[in-house]
């Protein structure tokens, strides 16, 4: 979610956020276990990528398998769509605040916890981000070529 | 129609229920021999890796895939996906193959998804003597909801 943000300028790219600018981004710690597996739109980046989350569990990479399988049984355009995982990004200190707030419903004290954590890992995040964007921008010129 | 059976591991039930949608399994009771004759049966590893299965008579072609303990959270998110593309729900059809089993039989093909696939299997076929009525049971209802889509 906060890398989404990130791309879609709701967050800021190059500093950490403050508290209050992550509290205030839509989806920032709300997730419940009904929503794990639905792609829920973001919004659209300013070349008109639609910008898409979801929540996949441990699946890790296996998602991103199943997903483009499925992908190619319908004969969908591969390249037309990236997942991107953000989990090597999450910090033990995010894990531990969002377990505790979104599973153990304790929000009073997990969502301090993951608000920090997310401070921690924020410029690595910003920074994949921008090297997708980047890659996704040169990918799109050389597609127009 | 794209018809995708998943299990714990898409090589037990899920493949029992591809063999009794073609056909190749009947109401009848089934005995061990036949079960381990089935194309990918208890063959590892075949988790999220979908499979094609064969084709049914009425052109819906059928897969098997096996997805771990996330039985509820892959088939979502494969609905999901195809939403974005306006991929409607009469073009594919997931079907949980778990279901309707107990839990010694489910047991057994958790074991096997967690590596334990000898062992597993073999649990999984002695339990799997007394489930494999309510299966068949399940996938008939299942299949005719099939059919009536196809022939809208």
């Amino acid at each position: 979610m906060t890398a989404a943000a990130v791309h879609l300028g709701m967050l800021p790219s190059t500093r950490r956020p403050n508290c209050r600018e992550l509290l205030n981004t839509p989806y920032f710690d709300q997730q419940i276990a009904k929503d794990h597996g639905l792609f829920r739109l973001m919004g659209c980046d300013e070349s008109n990528r639609e910008v898409y989350i979801v929540g996949k569990h441990n699946l890790g990479k296996n998602f991103e398998k199943i997903i483009r399988q499925i992908a190619g049984l319908f004969a969908l355009d591969q390249k037309e769509f990236v997942i991107i995982d953000t989990m090597p990004y999450v910090n033990f200190t995010m894990m531990v605040g969002g377990y505790t707030s979104r599973r153990l419903g304790i929000t009073f004290i997990g969502r301090p916890i993951v608000t920090f954590g997310t401070q921690k890992a924020f410029l690595t995040l910003a920074s994949m981000v921008n090297r997708v964007k980047h890659t996704l921008t040169s990918c799109g010129q050389e597609h127009d070529c | 129609m794209k018809i995708i059976y998943y299990s714990y591991t898409g090589a037990h039930s899920a493949v029992i229920a591809a063999g009794i949608h073609l056909g190749t399994l009947t109401s009848q009771k089934i005995d061990r021999s036949q079960l381990v004759k089935l194309p990918l049966f208890a063959s590892p590893p075949l988790l999220y890796q979908l499979n094609y299965y064969g084709q049914d008579s009425f052109g819906n072609d059928l897969f098997t895939l096996g997805v771990g303990h996330e039985l509820i959270l892959v088939p979502k998110s494969i609905i999901s996906f195809l939403s974005l593309y306006k991929i409607r729900g009469t073009e594919i059809k997931l079907i949980n193959t778990m279901l309707p089993l107990k839990n010694l039989t489910r047991m057994g093909e958790k074991m096997a998804s967690a590596g334990m696939n000898t062992l597993g299997t073999r649990l999984f076929l002695h339990a799997m003597a007394r489930d494999y009525k309510m299966l068949y049971q399940y996938l008939k209802e299942k299949q005719i909801a099939a059919d009536d889509v196809h022939t809208v």
